[in-house]
C-alpha cells in the first residue's frame, strides 16, 4: 500500500510513527479494537459532550485504519466496495455520518458494526480527528477519457440544464471542496466511492440527504454521467481549485 | 418532420418537436432519435406544462453546438464573450453591476430554460413597443433594462464591445425561431405562483426554518467565499433588492410557491409549497 502520509495539522508529534507498513498497521488495528470496545463499555452515554478531541479521536480511529488508512486516504477498489477518503472532510459532516450509520439512516454493511461501536463522545472525537488531516489525492479517474471528463467538468462546474442537473458545484461549493457541515468535500474523493454514492441515490439506498437535495440530482443522472463527474471529481487534486 | 439545416423552431402539434438542430450539425441518422424524444420531456416529467397545441417550442443551441456551427470565427469569438458575461457577470462588478447576481442567476441553464425567462425570446421578438417604457425598445435597451434593475447596476454603452457581445449571444440563441412569431412562446418569462387564501408569517417562517436555512442561515445571511455567493443573502445590499421589492410589497423576505421567481435554479429544483411573499 503505498500512500503519501501527511500529518493532520497542529498535531505531527503524535503519530510520527504510524508511517507506512502492513504490519505495524494491523497490530494497531487489533490492539486499538480492544481499547475501542473497552471505552465503548465504560464510557456511558450520558455523559455530557465535550467538543471533539482529535487526540482522542485518534486512539478511538485505531479500528478505522484498516479501511480508511491511517491518513485517512481510504482507498480506491476498482470492482469492489471503496472506502471513502475521511482525512479533511468537514467535521459536522463526519459525526453527522457516524449517527445515520448507527441508527440506520444510512445503511451499508462494512461500516455498521465500526460507527455502531463508538459512543457519541467518541464520535465527536474520530470526526475531530479525521476533519484535521490533510486532504489526500483519490484515484479511480486516472484511465478516463478527455470525453468523459469533460462530461464530468460540465456537470461539476456547469450542470446540465437540459436535463435538469444543477452543477455540483452550486452545492458543494466552487471546486467541490465543500461547503460548511451539510454539503461535504467531493473533490479528490475516489471515483468508485463518488459513483457508488450517486448509484445508491439514484436505486433509492441512501436517503439520508437533508430534504432530498442530493437524492433530486442522482436520480436525474445517467450511469455516464456518474461515470464521468466521479472520474472528474476523483482527478481534483487537494488545493487545486476544480474550477475554471 | 424534415429537419434540414434550415428548419428549426415551429409550432408543435401535441408533443412533436421542434429542434434548433441547425446547428447541430449531427449526422442525420441522428435526428430521427432526437425525434422520437420531446424535447423538454424531463420538466414536463417535472410537472412543468407540456407545450399547448399553438405554442412556439424553440430549443435554442448549445455552446457545444457554436463550436460547430459554420459562422465566421470572430463571430463566435463575441458569442463565446456574450455567454461568459451572460454567466460571470461579476466580471463587471463595481463598472456595470453592483450586487452579487450573475445574469444565470435568474435566467436558469444559461438562459435556455423554460419557465425561467430564457431570454432568447426577446431577440425575435424585439424591437417592440413596452408599455413599461412607453417607447419602442431594442435588444440592447431590454438588456440595459436588466442591468439597471436586476443587476443594482448601469449598463454598459449601447454599441460597446459588451453590449454586442451580449446581444450577439441572445440572438444566437434565437437561432432558428421565426421573427415576430405570430404565436404564443411556450416557456417564456417566469411561471407566477399561485397567491395562497392565507398568509400567515408564522407559516412562513416554519417553512423558512425547515427549508432553507441550510443554504441561506438561519439570519438569512447567506454563505460567502472569498466574496462570491455560494448561497446568497435573501435580503440586504448583495441581493436583488428590486427583483424581490418588485414582487414583494415589503421589503420581509420573499417565499414563494416557486422560488423560481426569484430566480434560484434550487427553488425549482425543490418546489416549495405552500409559500408567498409576507409581511
Ligand atoms: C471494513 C472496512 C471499514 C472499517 C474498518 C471502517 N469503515 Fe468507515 N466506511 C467503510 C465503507 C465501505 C464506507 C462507505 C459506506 C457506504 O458505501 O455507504 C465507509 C464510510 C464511512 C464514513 C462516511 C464517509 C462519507 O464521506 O460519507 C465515515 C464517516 C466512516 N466510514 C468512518 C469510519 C470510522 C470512524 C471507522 C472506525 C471506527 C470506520 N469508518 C471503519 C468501511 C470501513
Ligand atoms: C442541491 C444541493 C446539491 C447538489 C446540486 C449536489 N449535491 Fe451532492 N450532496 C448534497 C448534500 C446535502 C449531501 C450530503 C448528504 C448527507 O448529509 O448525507 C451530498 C452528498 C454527496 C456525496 C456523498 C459524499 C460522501 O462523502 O458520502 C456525493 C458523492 C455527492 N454529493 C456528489 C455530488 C455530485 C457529483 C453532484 C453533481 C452532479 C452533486 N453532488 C450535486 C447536496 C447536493
Ligand atoms: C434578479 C433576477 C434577474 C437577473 C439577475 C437578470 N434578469 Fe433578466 N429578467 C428578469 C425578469 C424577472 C424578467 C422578466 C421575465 C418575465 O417577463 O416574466 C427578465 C427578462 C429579461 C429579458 C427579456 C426576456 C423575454 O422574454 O423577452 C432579457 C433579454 C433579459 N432579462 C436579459 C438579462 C440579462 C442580459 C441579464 C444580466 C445582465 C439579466 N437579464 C439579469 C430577472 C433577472
Ligand atoms: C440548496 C441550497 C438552497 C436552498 C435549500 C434554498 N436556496 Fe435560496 N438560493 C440558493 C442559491 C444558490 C441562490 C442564488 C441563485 C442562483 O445562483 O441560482 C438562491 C437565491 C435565493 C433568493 C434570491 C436572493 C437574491 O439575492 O435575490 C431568495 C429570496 C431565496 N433564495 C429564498 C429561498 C427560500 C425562501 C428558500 C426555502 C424555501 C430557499 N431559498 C432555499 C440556494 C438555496
Amino acid at each position: 500500500m503505498g500512500y503519501v502520509y501527511k500529518a493532520g495539522k497542529g498535531f505531527q508529534g503524535v503519530h510520527n510513527h504510524n508511517t507506512t507498513g502492513e504490519t505495524v498497521m494491523s497490530k494497531r488495528i487489533l490492539s486499538g479494537l480492544g481499547l475501542l470496545l473497552g471505552a465503548g463499555l465504560s464510557a456511558g452515554s450520558a455523559l455530557a459532550l465535550e467538543p471533539g478531541d482529535p487526540q482522542r479521536g485518534q486512539a478511538a480511529a485505531v479500528t478505522c485504519t484498516a479501511c480508511h488508512q491511517a491518513n485517512g486516504s481510504g482507498m480506491n477498489i476498482p470492482g469492489g466496495e471503496s472506502w471513502p477518503r475521511l482525512a479533511g472532510q468537514d467535521a459536522g459532516y463526519i459525526a453527522k455520518q457516524l449517527h445515520d450509520f448507527k441508527s440506520g439512516r444510512r445503511q451499508n454493511a462494512s461500516m455498521m458494526p465500526f460507527a455502531s461501536m463508538l459512543n457519541d463522545q467518541q464520535i465527536a472525537d474520530v470526526a475531530a480527528y479525521y476533519s484535521q488531516m490533510d486532504v489526500t489525492p483519490a484515484s479511480g479517474g486516472e484511465e478516463a477519457s478527455d470525453k468523459l471528463l469533460a462530461r464530468g467538468e460540465q456537470l461539476a462546474n456547469r450542470g446540465d440544464w437540459d436535463d435538469y442537473i444543477v452543477s455540483c458545484s452550486s452545492c458543494h461549493g466552487p471546486g467541490g471542496t465543500g461547503v460548511g457541515s451539510d454539503f461535504p468535500g467531493v473533490a479528490s474523493q475516489h471515483a468508485g466511492y463518488i459513483s457508488a454514492q450517486l448509484h445508491a441515490w439514484k436505486d433509492g439506498e441512501r436517503s439520508n440527504d437533508p430534504q432530498n437535495l442530493m437524492g433530486a440530482i442522482a436520480k436525474r443522472m445517467s450511469d455516464d454521467d456518474i461515470a464521468a463527474v466521479s472520474a472528474w471529481y476523483a482527478n481534483q487534486a487537494p488545493g487545486e481549485e476544480g474550477g475554471e | 418532420m424534415n429537419i434540414s439545416k434550415k428548419s428549426l423552431a415551429l409550432a408543435v402539434s401535441g408533443v412533436s418537436v421542434a429542434l434548433a438542430t441547425g446547428m447541430m450539425a449531427q449526422a442525420a441518422d441522428d435526428s430521427e432519435q432526437q425525434e422520437a424524444e420531446a424535447p423538454y420531456q424531463t420538466l414536463v416529467e417535472l410537472g412543468y406544462p407540456a407545450p399547448k397545441e399553438n405554442e412556439l417550442v424553440h430549443v435554442p443551441p448549445t455552446m457545444a453546438d457554436l463550436e460547430e456551427a459554420d459562422i465566421h470565427p470572430e463571430l463566435k469569438k463575441v458569442i463565446r464573450r456574450g455567454y461568459e458575461l451572460f454567466t460571470n457577470t461579476q466580471q463587471l462588478r463595481g463598472k456595470h453591476v453592483f450586487n452579487d447576481m450573475n445574469c444565470s442567476s435568474c435566467h436558469l441553464g444559461e438562459g435556455r430554460q423554460p419557465f425561467s425567462a430564457p431570454i432568447w425570446p426577446a431577440a425575435v421578438t424585439l424591437p417592440n413597443f413596452r408599455g413599461k417604457n412607453q417607447h419602442v425598445n431594442n435588444l440592447e435597451e431590454r438588456i440595459a433594462g436588466c442591468f439597471a434593475y436586476s443587476m443594482n447596476g448601469t449598463p454598459p454603452e449601447y454599441g460597446s464591445d459588451d453590449m454586442l457581445a451580449l446581444s450577439a449571444y441572445h440572438q444566437w440563441l434565437a437561432t432558428g425561431a421565426p421573427m415576430y412569431p405570430d404565436q404564443p412562446i411556450y416557456g417564456r418569462g417566469f411561471p407566477a405562483p399561485d397567491r395562497p387564501e392565507e398568509l400567515s408569517y408564522a407559516n412562513g417562517k416554519a417553512v423558512y426554518q425547515d427549508q432553507c436555512v441550510i443554504c441561506h442561515q438561519e439570519d438569512g445571511s447567506g454563505h460567502y467565499e472569498d466574496g462570491e455567493y455560494v448561497f446568497p443573502a435573501t435580503w440586504g445590499d448583495g441581493s436583488n433588492n428590486w427583483g424581490l421589492v418588485s414582487y414583494v410589497p415589503t421589503q420581509r423576505l420573499a417565499l414563494s410557491r416557486t422560488t423560481c421567481r426569484w430566480g434560484s435554479r434550487y427553488h425549482c429544483l425543490i418546489r416549495t409549497p405552500g409559500m408567498w411573499p409576507i409581511t
